[in-house]
């Protein structure tokens, strides 16, 4: 709002402050800030002929909320901006039952064991580990967890209140990709814990040694695939989801066992700006962008099963 | 009619919406346009008619193919978070996620629609008490509510906003007469200062709490009109009396002569209740009735030809 050159002076002009004037006329936002955008543009102190009328007149015709609602304006955040943002991102927590994360925590304890006690028992020369191939249990496991997490926060697509949820104030590739978050965050961090776990007790690795591991070993397959995931989800439904970046996971994993290099596990020995990290994070960008739209697909998908 | 139509809030102009499915591309709504204030609006059809689909629309959860909708002169288009903001909305299809509480289950939409945690509580409380939840075991989770309380708890998230625009996909489907008769009188209660928008097979319920009613036929809008006007059409033409059996059942047969009405009377004979579309009986001895909006929506239906 100007104040400068204005015969008076801004203070005069306006003496209640904007935010109990707009808590004193209860409009919504939009409605609120064309008022404000009628009075500023106001030449002088006294506002023309017909002004006030007109704007009453206007005020008249546009809802004015209940008393919930007029709390609420004052209170809350409204769409848009960051703090928004983190609000939504946190409001897709509750989507994930306790059982998910117990579930996914106990599946990764499992696997970091059975690692452990591979890695050790190859350390004291009792068995050969290149007779795994790279493929360790917890590298293939934690793509897994990404993977039908993915689906398993996309389960409301089939039999849940998506709709609701699209009819609230956040958009459907907002919605996903703060699920898609959720669920790389929890996976990355078991994957961080299992990581300093098995590089403490079978080689002592320094910090950036077991970066290299978490990412090439764990979190670009974890990314690709929770992307694939994410992807078909939303396109075609969440267990179309499931089986495609199972099936995909199975074949990577297969294919690296005939030829190295062609799978996704790499070794943790390998440099991480490898070619193969490269490319999962290109794949992985293209798959989040294509989400974007797909999410956009299964509301429409959801209006013409309806139909 | 009240105010309703004298202040328009939600105007639709020419929508369209049109699916391609493996058997080519249906139309499920052409050419609707209409204008809703404060009140409440029935919207009423046959099965397939696009009540879903306009109602999706009007949601923003899917996008019309043809024509505008407009929120106080904004396009929804032009920001349809923004717009989301504003309605409360039940799907026709309404499903929780079935492992969470009610109160959870509200809790989740209620950060989805940007509602504080402090006030979210409090809100949660009374929109349970409002639609007569607040009586639900706590502990209890939503995949052991009855089909009835599962609609009551899709209003109660519609309410969470206290929205000024109200969207409800046959809110009394599947709730015992009791229920229904609270879900009218709190629909007729929250239509002050809120445009309420409701579809509905049942037609007493139409009667009871319509300010405007919408009749979709095909896609298309067939009638808008206050109740008075939507009834005008069948005055003259529906006709009561006792009539014999057999008669009663060549009248179920005959062209052009709708029975909405028939309980046995006495041995051999039965009081009829029928809907022409001409001025004169289909049978000597039936006198003219007044119609009700049953008789009134047959009537349309009967005046608009066989399809």
């Amino acid at each position: 709002m100007p104040k400068t050159g204005h015969p008076c002076g801004g203070r005069e002009r306006h003496p209640a402050p904007w935010p109990a004037m707009r808590e004193e006329l209860g409009l919504e936002g939009r409605d609120f800030d064309a008022v404000a955008a009628v009075l500023a543009a106001l030449p002088s102190c006294e506002p023309p002929p017909g002004a006030a009328e007109t704007t009453v007149e206007w005020l008249a015709s546009v809802p004015r909320p209940g008393a919930f609602r007029r709390r609420l304006l004052a209170a809350g955040p409204r769409p848009g901006g960051l703090w928004w943002t983190l609000a939504v991102l946190r409001s897709q927590t509750r989507v994930f039952s306790f059982g998910f994360w117990a579930a996914a925590a106990l599946v990764s304890l499992i696997a970091t064991l059975v690692t452990l006690y591979l890695r050790l028992a190859a350390l004291s020369g009792r068995i050969d580990l290149t007779a795994f191939g790279l493929a360790l249990p917890f590298g293939i496991i934690s793509p897994v967890i990404a993977a039908l997490g993915v689906s398993y926060a996309l389960r409301s697509l089939e039999n849940g209140p998506w709709e609701v949820e699209l009819s609230c104030p956040i958009t459907p590739a907002g919605m996903a990709m703060g699920r898609f978050v959720i669920v790389l965050a929890y996976v990355t961090g078991l994957s961080l814990v299992a990581a300093l776990v098995m590089g403490g007790r079978t080689q002592p690795l320094a910090g950036t040694e077991i970066l290299t591991a978490v990412v090439t070993t764990w979190l670009a397959p974890v990314l690709f695939l929770g992307a694939v995931s994410l992807y078909a989800s939303l396109r075609f439904s969440p267990l179309t989801g499931t089986v495609v970046s199972l099936g995909l996971w199975a074949a990577l994993l297969t294919a690296g066992h005939y030829r190295p290099g062609v799978g996704l596990v790499a070794d943790p020995g390998q440099a991480w700006l490898s070619v193969m990290p490269a490319a999962m994070l290109l794949a992985t960008v293209a798959l989040l962008l294509a989400a974007s739209r797909a999410a956009g697909q299964a509301a429409e998908r959801a209006g013409r099963a309806a139909a | 009619m009240r105010s309703a139509r004298s202040r328009s809030w939600l105007e639709l102009d020419g929508i369209g919406k049109g699916y391609a499915d493996p058997f080519g591309r249906r139309r499920a709504l052409r050419d609707v346009s209409f204008a809703l204030g404060p009140g409440v609006t029935v919207l009423v059809g046959p099965n397939g008619a696009g009540k879903t689909t306009l109602l999706r629309i009007l949601a923003a959860v899917v996008r019309p193919t043809a024509g505008r909708v407009s929120w106080c002169g904004r396009a929804v288009a032009a920001d349809p978070v923004a717009y989301r903001d504003l309605i409360g909305y039940l799907p026709q299809d309404f499903r929780s996620y079935p492992d969470l509480t009610p109160a959870a289950f509200l809790a989740y939409v209620s950060a989805l629609k940007g509602i504080p945690r402090e006030m979210a509580r409090a809100r949660t409380e009374e929109v349970l008490r409002l639609c007569g939840l607040s009586g639900l075991s706590p502990g209890g989770r939503c995949v052991a509510l009855s089909r009835g309380q599962l609609r009551l708890l899709g209003l109660a998230q519609a309410l969470l906003n206290d929205p000024p625009l109200l969207l409800l996909d046959e809110p009394t489907s599947g709730l015992d007469p009791e229920a229904r008769v609270r879900i009218m009188e709190l629909v007729r209660r929250l239509s002050a200062g809120k445009a309420v928008l409701f579809s509905t097979h049942v037609l007493a319920d139409a009667a009871q709490v319509a300010d405007w009613v919408l009749a979709l036929d095909e896609g298309r809008l067939a009638a808008s009109s206050d109740p008075d006007g939507f009834v005008a059409p069948a005055r003259g033409r529906v006709f009561g009396g006792v009539v014999e059996a057999a008669q009663a059942a060549a009248l179920r047969t005959a062209k052009g002569v709708a029975v909405v009405g028939q309980v046995p009377s006495g041995p051999g004979r039965c009081r009829v209740r029928v809907v022409v579309p001409g001025a004169a009986p289909p049978l000597p001895g039936l006198q003219p009735i007044p119609p009700d909006f049953e008789d009134a929506y047959v009537c349309r239906r009967l005046l608009a030809g066989p399809s």
